[in-house]
C-alpha cells in the first residue's frame, strides 16, 4: 500500500511537470487579414516544430500554425528552405517575410520584429550519451557542447558558464541532426536541443536527455525589422484567439505534434502520459486516476517500471527546483503558495520561507490584485496566458507573461505557473516608440518652421531650385512647380540696381556662399506680374546627407524700406518743429548730463547758440545756479518718472535765470532719454516781486490810516458819549423851570389865582407861548441830538392806527380853527392795527398837520389814510397818510434843502412863522427809523402834499 | 422824615362842608412842582398829602392809604421806579393809581414806568388847564374803596 502510495505521487509529480511542459510548450494566439498576398516563410529542420516531410513538404506546428493563419487572411505561402541560419539571414535582408520558431532577445529584437503572442514556449535540455553522469550544470564543465549556431541555447549556456566562472567548450553546429552524431560519435560529450527534438530523436542515436533543463524560451514568428508590422499583427490576432478555443487547429496541431510521434519512441510510462495528453492534458487528475488504474492492473510492467520512474521523479523534482525560470504552484481555491523553485526565490528576492507564505495575489500590485483575483479564479479546467505586472520583495515592479494550468499536488487542486520576465523587452518596446514619436515630431516640427517662416526659404542645388516654402511662392507670385526646377536667376530682372548682371552676380554669391562661408545681400527680384520688390537675401551652404545644397532666405524689406523713408521725413519734420518751438527744448542722457538735442529757444533763454551746446554736459557748462535744485529733480526723475518746478539756471554770461523747468524720462531710439523743456520766467518774477512790494506798502498804509482812524474813532465815540449824557442833563435841567413858567401862566391864566385885568391876560399869553415855543425848541434839539448819535430808540408795539391819527387831529384842531381853515380827515376802513412806535407816530403826524396849519392861510388841511399795496422789495402793505393843504407851496429850488435840520425855508416873510426849523428833519428820520418815508409834493403858491408811509 | 403836611384850602366854587373829593398823595422833591400841584389838585377839591422823597412816600402811602399816587421819578436817593415796585409790595395799595408824572421825556421811559408798577404817565411840564382831567381819568378808572 506504501508502495502504491508512494508511486501515486510520483506519478502526479509526472504528471505536474508534464502539464507545465505541455503548457509552455503550447502556450499562445491568432491572426487577421491582409490581401491576397504572398508570405515567404523560411523552413528549417528542426522537428517538430518546423522542418521538411519526405515529400519534401513543409511540416510542423509552426506550418500549421501559419498555414491556418494564411488560409484565414487570403495570403499565398511560399516557404524558402535553407538553414536555420540561412533562414536568419534571409530575414535580416529581407527576401523572407517569416520566420518561424525564434526564440525572442534583445540582441535579435534590433534585427528583427517579433509578433507579440508568443506560439510555444519550450525547454532546452542537454542531451548525453548514457552513463556520461551529468547531472547538473556544473558537470558540464571542462566539457565539450555541441549547440545550434546562433540560437537561443547558445546564448544561454554561454551565460551560464559565465555565471559560474566555468569553462567548456561551445561547439557551435548548423542544426540538431549534427548536434547529436557529433555526441553519438564522440566528438562531443554533450548537445542541446529543445525537448520537442530531444524527446524525438535522442534514443534513436542512443542518447538520453540529463537533468540539465533549461530556459523555456518562448518562440515566436520573426519578420524583418523594418517590414509592416501587419502580417505580425494579424498573426497575433488570430494566436490569441486559438489558444483560447481548446478545440483550435492550434490545439490540434500540438496534439498531433508532441503525442504521436513522440509515443513512438519514448518509454512506456511516457506512453501513457502522452495518452493522456491526447484527450486532454488539462485534466491531470484524470490522468492520474487513469494512470493509476492503469499501474494496478499492470503491476508487473510496473516492477519493470518502477525504477525508471524513480528517476523521473528525481528529475523532475530538480527540473521545478533547478529550472532558470521562476515557477510557483498554488492552491486553487485559496490561492494559497504550495512552492516556488530557487529561480522565483532568486528573482523575487522572496526567502523560500516567505514565500510559502504569500498568497497569489500578494505578487501583484494594489491596483491589479481585484483583477487576478477575478481572472484566477475563472481558470479552472484550462490553460491561461496573460501579461501582469508583479512586485517583488524590493517593491521593483517587473512584467511578466503567465502561463498556468491545473494540477493536483499532493492531492490538492491546484494551478502551476510559469512566469517569463519580459521587462526589458517591455522597456525596450517603449523606448523605441518614444524615440520614434519624437523623431516624427521633430520632423514635423521642422518642416512646420520651414513652411510657415515668414521669409521665403528656397533650396538650390547646382544652379536650380529645388524646394521652397510655401512663403517663396506667395513672394514670387508662382506656383510650386514654376519654382522647383527653375533656374538661379528666373526671379530677378536682368540686371540689379547696382548695375550688375543678376545671373552673374547671382552666380558668383552661391559660388562665394559655397567657399567662404554664408553671404548678405540686398537683391532685386521680379514678380510673375512684372511687379519688382527689393529683398534681403541670405546664402547658406547646407549638408544633406552626400548632397551640399545652399539654403537661400528672402526677406521682403519692400516695406521696411517705405517705413525707414518715412521715418526719416517725420523725423526732418519732428527736427524742424523742435527748433521752431518757443518753448526752450532739450533731450540729454540722464547718465551724464550730456546735452543730445537743443533747440533755438533753449540756448536762447541760456544765452547759447543752441549748436555751442549740444555734445557739452550741464555740469561742464555749469548750467545750474543750485545743485540742490537739481538733486531735487534727480530725485523726482526717479521716484515718478517727471518733475516740474522753479529753478534757477545760469546764462552764459553767469547771470542767474529764473526758469519754469519740466522734465521726464522718455525713451528715445531705444535709451533712456530725459526731455527738458525750460521758460524764461525772470520777467515775470521781477513783476512779481513789483507787485508784491507795492503790497507790503499798501497794507502799511491801510495798518497805519486804520489805526489813525481808531483813534480818532474812539475819541469820536467818547466826545458822543459825553455830547449824550449832556443833552440828557440838560433837556431835564431845562424843562424844570419851564415846568414852572408853564404851570403857573397857566393856572394864573385859568384865573384859579384871581381875577386878571385884560392886559395882565394879554401879557401872561405872550408868557406862555414863548415859554411853550422854548420848550418844543429844547424837545427838538434833544431829539435831532438823540437821532445823530443814534441814541433815538423805537419801541414797536401794534397800537390802533385810527384812534392816534384822531388823537392828532383832536390836537391840531384848535389851531385850525382858529385860522379859519377847514381840517378834514379821510381815514379808509381797512387802516386799523400798526405795529410801530405809536409815540413817534403821532410826533410825525402832529408835526406835519402843524406845519400844513401853519403855512396855510386860506383854504384847508385834508388828511387822507389808506392801506396800499406792498411797494416794490417787500412783502408789507403799506399804511399811507396823504396831508394836503392849500398854503404857499415851496418853490422847486427849495426842494434839496426842505429835510435839512435848521433850515426853515425863506417864505418871503420872514420868520412869519414860527418853527425850531428842525421838524421836518426829525420827522424824516423818524420815519427812516420805522421802516417808512416821508414824501414831499408841491407847487409854489398852490400847496403841498407831504405823504408819510410805514409799513403796515 | 415824616414832615407831611395837611392842607386844607377850601377851592373856589366849593362851599364849605362839601365832601372831598378823597385823598392825593404827591412824591415830589421840587417844592415849585409840588407847589403847582397842590394847588391845582386843591383848587379841584382833593386832600393832598405831600412826601419829599422815595422813603416817606411809601411810608405815608402805607399809612394814608391815599386815592391817587402821583410820583415823580427823579428823585434824591431812591428814584421813583424804586419807589413804584415798593410800593406794589403793599397788598394795601393794589387798587390804588400810580401815575407817574416825568419831565424824563426819553425813549422807553413810559414803558419803563409802567413796568415798575405805575399806573399812567404824565409828561412834564404839566399843561394846567387839562391836568386834572388826565389824573382823574385814572381815578375814574380805579375801583372806589370805601374805608369803614
Amino acid at each position: 500500500m506504501q508502495k502504491v502510495k508512494d508511486t501515486a505521487w510520483v506519478h502526479k509529480i509526472c504528471a505536474i511537470f508534464l502539464a507545465a511542459l505541455w503548457m509552455v510548450a503550447v502556450l499562445p494566439a491568432s491572426w487577421a487579414s491582409a490581401d491576397s498576398r504572398t508570405i515567404k516563410v523560411g523552413v528549417y529542420e528542426n522537428p517538430p516544430k518546423v522542418f521538411s516531410e519526405k515529400s519534401g513538404r513543409p511540416a510542423g506546428i509552426f506550418i500549421d500554425i501559419i498555414e491556418q493563419i494564411a488560409k484565414a487572411e487570403g495570403w499565398k505561402i511560399a516557404y524558402v528552405k535553407g538553414t536555420w541560419q540561412q533562414g536568419l539571414d534571409r530575414l535580416a535582408r529581407g527576401r523572407i517575410d517569416l520566420m518561424p520558431d525564434v526564440a525572442y532577445t534583445a540582441q535579435r529584437e534590433a534585427l528583427y520584429s517579433f509578433n507579440k503572442v508568443p506560439v510555444l514556449s519550450v525547454w532546452s535540455q542537454v542531451y548525453a550519451r548514457k552513463g556520461s553522469h551529468i547531472r547538473t550544470i556544473l558537470d558540464l564543465k571542462g566539457k565539450r557542447v555541441a549547440v545550434l549556431a546562433q540560437s537561443i541555447q547558445l546564448q544561454t549556456l554561454k551565460t551560464l558558464a559565465g555565471g559560474f566562472d566555468m569553462h567548456l567548450t561551445l561547439i557551435p553546429v548548423a542544426d540538431y541532426q549534427t548536434e547529436f552524431e557529433m555526441v553519438a560519435d564522440g566528438r562531443a560529450d554533450a548537445g542541446v536541443t529543445n525537448r520537442f527534438y530531444g524527446l524525438m530523436k535522442a534514443r534513436a542515436y542512443g542518447l538520453v536527455g540529463t537533468p540539465v533543463i533549461f530556459d523555456p524560451a518562448p518562440f515566436f514568428f520573426a519578420a524583418p525589422r523594418n517590414a509592416p508590422r501587419d502580417v505580425l499583427d494579424a498573426i497575433d490576432r488570430h494566436l490569441a484567439g486559438m489558444k483560447a478555443d481548446p478545440q483550435s487547429a492550434y490545439y490540434a496541431s500540438l496534439r498531433r505534434w508532441t503525442s504521436e510521434k513522440v509515443r513512438f519512441d519514448i518509454p512506456e510510462w511516457l506512453k501513457l502520459t502522452g495518452l493522456l495528453m491526447s484527450f486532454s492534458l488539462l485534466a491531470s487528475l484524470g490522468a492520474v486516476a487513469v494512470f493509476s488504474r492503469r499501474v494496478r492492473q499492470r503491476t508487473g510492467e510496473l516492477d519493470r517500471i518502477n525504477e525508471s520512474l524513480r528517476e523521473e521523479e528525481r528529475r523532475y523534482r530538480l527540473l521545478f527546483e533547478h529550472n532558470p525560470v521562476p515557477m510557483l504552484i498554488y492552491q486553487r481555491e485559496t490561492f494559497k503558495m504550495l512552492a516556488v523553485n530557487e529561480a522565483f526565490v532568486h528573482h523575487y528576492g522572496y526567502s523560500r520561507e516567505e514565500a510559502l507564505a504569500l498568497v497569489l495575489m500578494d505578487l501583484y500590485p494594489e491596483e491589479d490584485k481585484e483583477r487576478i483575483a477575478k481572472v484566477a479564479s475563472g481558470l479552472k479546467g484550462r490553460a491561461y496566458v496573460g501579461e501582469w505586472r508583479h512586485r517583488k520583495a524590493d517593491g521593483t515592479m517587473i512584467t511578466i507573461v503567465a502561463q498556468s494550468d491545473d494540477i493536483t499536488f499532493w492531492s490538492t487542486a491546484a494551478r502551476i505557473a510559469v512566469l517569463t520576465d519580459v521587462t526589458d523587452r517591455k522597456r525596450l518596446e517603449s523606448e523605441q516608440k518614444l524615440i520614434e514619436k519624437a523623431l516624427r515630431k521633430s520632423e514635423l516640427r521642422h518642416r512646420i518652421l520651414f513652411e510657415t517662416a515668414n521669409d521665403g526659404i528656397l533650396l538650390i542645388s547646382g544652379e536650380r531650385f529645388i524646394d521652397c516654402n510655401a512663403r517663396a511662392l506667395t513672394m514670387f507670385g508662382r506656383d510650386r512647380d514654376r519654382v522647383v526646377g527653375a533656374p538661379l536667376h528666373r526671379f530677378s530682372p536682368l540686371v540689379q540696381p547696382d548695375g550688375q548682371n543678376s545671373e552673374q552676380k547671382a552666380r558668383e554669391k552661391i559660388a562665394q556662399a559655397l567657399s567662404e562661408g554664408p553671404q548678405f545681400f540686398e537683391w532685386e527680384h521680379t514678380k510673375a506680374d512684372g511687379g519688382r520688390f527689393l529683398a534681403e537675401v541670405s546664402l547658406n551652404r547646407l549638408e544633406l546627407g552626400e548632397e551640399t545644397l545652399v539654403q537661400v532666405v528672402v526677406r521682403d524689406v519692400t516695406e521696411r524700406k517705405l517705413a525707414e523713408a518715412e521715418l526719416r521725413e517725420s523725423s526732418e519734420r519732428f527736427e524742424a518743429i523742435f527748433d521752431m518751438l518757443p518753448l526752450g527744448v532739450c533731450i540729454s542722457r540722464p547718465e551724464d548730463g550730456a546735452l543730445l538735442h537743443v533747440n533755438h529757444s533753449f540756448g536762447a533763454v541760456l544765452g547759447y547758440v543752441s549748436e555751442e551746446m549740444v555734445g557739452q554736459t550741464s555740469p561742464g557748462l555749469g548750467l545750474w545756479c543750485n545743485y540742490e535744485e537739481r538733486d531735487q529733480m534727480i530725485e523726482a526723475l526717479r521716484e515718478k518718472g517727471q518733475y516740474c518746478g522753479e529753478v534757477m539756471l545760469r546764462g552764459k554770461d553767469g547771470a542767474s535765470i529764473a526758469v519754469n523747468l519740466c522734465s521726464k524720462l522718455i525713451p528715445l531710439d531705444g535709451f533712456k532719454r530725459m526731455l527738458v523743456v525750460i521758460e524764461d520766467i525772470s520777467d515775470r518774477k521781477r513783476s512779481e516781486l513789483a507787485i508784491r512790494e507795492l503790497n507790503a506798502g499798501l497794507e502799511r498804509r491801510v495798518a497805519e490810516r486804520t489805526a489813525q482812524l481808531a483813534v480818532a474813532r474812539d475819541r469820536a465815540e467818547a466826545a458822543d458819549r459825553l455830547k449824550s449824557a449832556f443833552l440828557a442833563t440838560m433837556s431835564h435841567e431845562l424843562r424844570t423851570p419851564l415846568n414852572s413858567i408853564i404851570g403857573f401862566t397857566g393856572v394864573i391864566l385859568m384865573g384859579l389865582a384871581g381875577p386878571l385885568s385884560e392886559e395882565q391876560r394879554k401879557q401872561l399869553e405872550m408868557v406862555e407861548k414863548s415859554s411853550s415855543h422854548l420848550l418844543s425848541l429844547i424837545n427838538d434839539v434833544l431829539d435831532i441830538s438823540k437821532i445823530e448819535a443814534g441814541q433815538l430808540e423805537v419801541g414797536i408795539k401794534p397800537f390802533a392806527v385810527r384812534t392816534s391819527i384822531e388823537n392828532v387831529l383832536g390836537i391840531a384842531r384848535p389851531l385850525a380853527e382858529k385860522k379859519g381853515l377847514s381840517l378834514r380827515a379821510q381815514i379808509s376802513p381797512e387802516v386799523d392795527m400798526l405795529s410801530s412806535d405809536s409815540r413817534r407816530f403821532e410826533q410825525v403826524l402832529l408835526n406835519l398837520l402843524n406845519n400844513a396849519v401853519k403855512f396855510t392861510d386860506r383854504g384847508g388841511v385834508r388828511l387822507d389814510a389808506r392801506l396800499d399795496h406792498a411797494p416794490p422789495g417787500s412783502s408789507r402793505p403799506e399804511i399811507r397818510i396823504a396831508i394836503a393843504d392849500t398854503g404857499i407851496g415851496i418853490r422847486p429850488e427849495d426842494f434839496d434843502a426842505l429835510f435839512l435840520p435848521f433850515r426853515q425855508i425863506d417864505t418871503g416873510l420872514s420868520r412869519q412863522h414860527e418853527g425850531t426849523g428842525l421838524g421836518l428833519a426829525i420827522c424824516r428820520r423818524i420815519a427812516e427809523l420805522l421802516g417808512g418815508t416821508i414824501e414831499a409834493e408841491s407847487k409854489w403858491g398852490e400847496g403841498s402834499v407831504f405823504t408819510f408811509s410805514l409799513p403796515a | 422824615m415824616g414832615r407831611g403836611k395837611r392842607f386844607h384850602v377850601f377851592p373856589a366854587g366849593l362851599r364849605k362842608g362839601e365832601i372831598m373829593k378823597g385823598k392825593v398823595l404827591l412824591i415830589e422833591d421840587n417844592e415849585q412842582n409840588r407847589y403847582l400841584m397842590n394847588f391845582l389838585l386843591e383848587k379841584h377839591g382833593y386832600l393832598v398829602i405831600e412826601a419829599f422823597d422815595g422813603p416817606q412816600g411809601v411810608k405815608l402811602a402805607a399809612d394814608e392809604l391815599p386815592r391817587l399816587i402821583l410820583l415823580d421819578i427823579q428823585l434824591p436817593t431812591m428814584d421813583g421806579y424804586a419807589v413804584a415796585r415798593e410800593l406794589r409790595k403793599n397788598p394795601a395799595l393794589d387798587h390804588v393809581p400810580i401815575v407817574a408824572v416825568t419831565s424824563y421825556a426819553m425813549a422807553g421811559d413810559r414803558e419803563k414806568a409802567l413796568e415798575a408798577g405805575c399806573t399812567g404817565y404824565i409828561e412834564k411840564p404839566i399843561k394846567p388847564a387839562t391836568f386834572i382831567d388826565q389824573i382823574e381819568q385814572y381815578v375814574d378808572n380805579a375801583p372806589r374803596e370805601r374805608r369803614p
